[in-house]
């Protein structure tokens, strides 16, 4: 039996929150093992012993852990010094470590409709299933999907941990702020009745300086992979999300965004040339999280390279610590997949226009209708500037339905198409 | 000199050789459980039906499904792209192709030079797929050719709701045994295969004229019921299935040219 079979009998037999810290650490090292790994940034590795430090925290310290959705505001949490880890991300790791199969065949026993999404199937499986520590509580908010207060109520239920949940409203107009942030100011509250202690205004000055910093980091970040010459895989980009959807707000995670900006830059001045894809490509939404070498090869082997990845487009304004509340509505608001799809056919036009695209693909994960609903759209906005547009309809997590060969065939016809 | 396309697709396998630019030989087999044999058995069957050896060949590229996995070939290129320029070869007007293959089935938007602009491929599932007719003429116990005439003398159809193959197999199963004639139960199953394949053609936006390609447009009965889904006529070649080694064939000869 392989290392990785091990592993992963280790932790689904044995449900033991400490031995998922462990299978991090296996996640770790094949990241940092692989032969690839000598062509990928500094940063990368260093990204993993973040994640890995943070996780790790998570694990030993329950009573500060929060189970948070992918796009709540987790600066409130670290203004209170506690540790949030998105579900979705818990969901991506275990793709990544192979239990998803496992963990959605013991959700189809438990009676969840196949049709659900899997990021949801599999991170209940984990959270009920003894796989993660009992948090502290769980924050989620309505958006980009209605799935995840569903999810969330019934690991919360099933934990009987409480469950703070913001209402995201669908327009980003005065009413819509208001209406959020008088609900973020509640939730506070109510973290403070779980918690037992104040939020203090320095604390959330201080997140708000981090969260700030690494925004600014972050763009310049888009800006030097974005403009010229590739200056790193677009695979190795689609992960920032993970750091993005626990760490914003933190010390950590502007010190990891420092330096991948500064390996970026050094990049650039060395003149570097060793990424040989000339097709610039704009990703959209999400990627396959399960083992697969789809991404690699069509930036390895078909000459092409993700230069712009929407999940990683800076969308929000800075946080101002004088109205946190409504700085934090306005944060959530502006995301790109609430409300209708002039902001995100916005954002499409700005890349494909600053960073000189060639082709956009697009990423259909079979859960996300907040995505894969405006697909049509977004592909005549794509050819209005006479460039060719792929959608790839497919899962994030579930491997099951997954044919290499079919997308291979998708991929090629695309980049025969780009010429 | 000599040019050949080889298109390994899962049901069959078609090799096309050009000779100083004309079509010289088409030959087509099953390909059975190996691509990789596939490969080597027709390209064993041409040299010898036309006494040449593989080094007679100037350039050769293999496509379909099987393209990596064949031993032979200086290149591989999607059956998309050697579709399109297989069915622009025998027509420079066309802007749209329909290739219902085995296993699965494409539309493609052909430029004005012959190469593919757009396409839309099924997703993981056989319907409106030469497998879905294999598998229905087999519960009506009948061959797939007999259907496309059966399906053209119907007066009406009976409807198949069902679009995946395993359910839509059952319910002609009870089609049958309700005692609805077999001739309507074909109908309606050209007319099933006809909406699903028409939801991918608006997709990608039909533009006239389009062509119809791959074994399944040799059933009569499925382009008939096409073409009124479409609301347009349909050209179909001679032998449908070997547009994409044909497309192939031609690529070899461009590659050739532009290595000069």
């Amino acid at each position: 039996m392989s290392l990785e079979k091990n592993v992963q009998k280790m932790l689904l037999e044995n449900p033991d929150p400490a031995k998922i810290g462990r299978g991090l650490i296996f996640v770790l090292l094949k990241t940092l093992l692989t032969p690839a790994s000598f062509f990928r940034t500094k940063s990368e590795k260093r990204l993993n012993l973040v994640l890995y430090d943070y996780a790790r925290k998570f694990f030993r310290n329950p009573e500060r852990a929060v189970f948070t959705s992918l796009f709540a505001p987790i600066e409130l949490v670290h203004a209170f010094n506690l540790l949030p880890f998105s579900l979705e991300i818990f969901a991506a790791v275990a793709a990544i470590m192979n239990l998803a199969p496992e963990l959605l065949a013991r959700a189809e026993k438990q009676w969840l409709s196949t049709d659900f999404c899997s990021f949801h199937r599999v991170y209940m499986q984990l959270a009920t299933g003894g796989l993660l520590p009992k948090p502290a509580f769980l924050l989620a908010t309505s958006h980009t999907c209605d799935g995840t207060f569903k999810s969330f109520f019934q690991v919360s239920d099933h934990l009987s941990s409480p469950f703070v949940f913001l209402n995201t409203p669908y327009h980003r107009d005065r009413e819509g702020v208001r209406y959020l942030a008088r609900q973020i100011k509640e939730a506070v509250k109510r973290i403070e009745d779980i918690t037992g202690s104040a939020l203090k205004s320095e604390d959330l000055e201080k997140v708000f300086h981090f969260s700030n910093e690494a925004r600014l980091v972050f763009q310049d970040i888009n800006d030097l992979k974005g403009s010229g010459s590739p200056l790193m895989y677009g695979e190795e980009a689609l992960v920032f999300i993970l750091v993005f959807g626990n760490l914003v707000g933190t010390r950590a995670g502007l010190s990891l965004f420092e330096a991948y900006r500064k390996e970026l830059l050094s990049r650039q001045e060395r003149g570097f040339d060793r990424i040989k894809g000339k097709k610039r490509i704009l990703w959209l939404h999400l990627k396959p999280f399960f083992p697969s070498a789809l991404m690699t090869y069509l930036e390895r082997e078909l000459g092409a390279v993700v230069v712009a990845e929407e999940i990683n487009s800076v969308y929000w304004d800075n946080l101002n610590i004088r109205d946190p509340w409504v700085s934090l509505a306005e944060k959530l608001l502006s995301n790109y997949w609430v409300g209708g799809i002039e902001k995100r056919l916005g954002y499409i036009r700005r890349t494909i226009e600053e960073y000189h695209i060639d082709g956009v693909i697009h990423f259909s994960h079979w859960g996300c209708r907040q995505s894969n609903g405006g697909v049509r759209l977004i592909k005549d906005t794509v050819q209005e500037y006479g460039i060719p547009f792929l959608n790839l309809d497919g899962d994030c997590i579930d491997a099951r339905n997954f044919s290499e060969a079919q997308y291979i065939t998708r991929l090629e016809g695309f980049m025969e198409i780009l010429g | 000199m000599l040019f050949a396309g080889i298109d390994i697709g899962s049901v069959s396998t078609e090799m096309v050789v050009l000779k100083d630019g004309l079509l010289y030989t088409s030959v087509m087999q099953q390909t059975g459980s190996s691509s990789k044999t596939a490969a080597e058995r027709i390209v064993e069957t041409v040299c010898v039906q036309m006494g040449l050896t593989y080094g007679d060949f100037n350039f050769v590229v293999t496509t379909g499904y099987g393209r990596k996995a064949a031993c032979y070939g200086q290149k591989n290129v999607t059956e998309l792209s050697c579709h399109a320029r297989g069915a622009w070869y025998l027509n420079n007007g066309v802007r749209t192709v329909i290739d219902i293959g085995g296993q699965d089935s494409k539309v493609i938007r052909v430029g004005k030079d012959g190469k593919s602009l757009d396409f839309l491929m099924n997703d993981k599932c056989a319907a409106g797929t030469g497998r879905f007719l294999e598998v229905m003429a087999r519960a009506l116990e009948m061959g797939i050719e007999e259907m496309g005439d059966i399906a053209l003398a119907a007066r009406g159809s009976v409807e198949i709701s069902s679009m995946c193959t395993v359910f839509a197999e059952s319910e002609v199963v009870s089609l049958i045994a309700e005692g609805h004639p077999r001739e309507l139960i074909v109908s309606g199953l050209m007319n099933s295969i006809a909406s699903r394949v028409s939801g991918m053609v608006h997709r990608v936006g039909l533009e006239n004229p389009a062509m119809l390609t791959g074994g399944v447009a040799k059933n009569r009965g499925v382009v008939k019921a096409l073409e009124e889904k479409l609301g347009t006529e349909l050209l179909v070649p001679e032998d449908p299935q070997i547009i994409g080694a044909l497309g192939a064939a031609l690529i070899a000869m461009d590659e050739y040219s532009r290595a000069g």
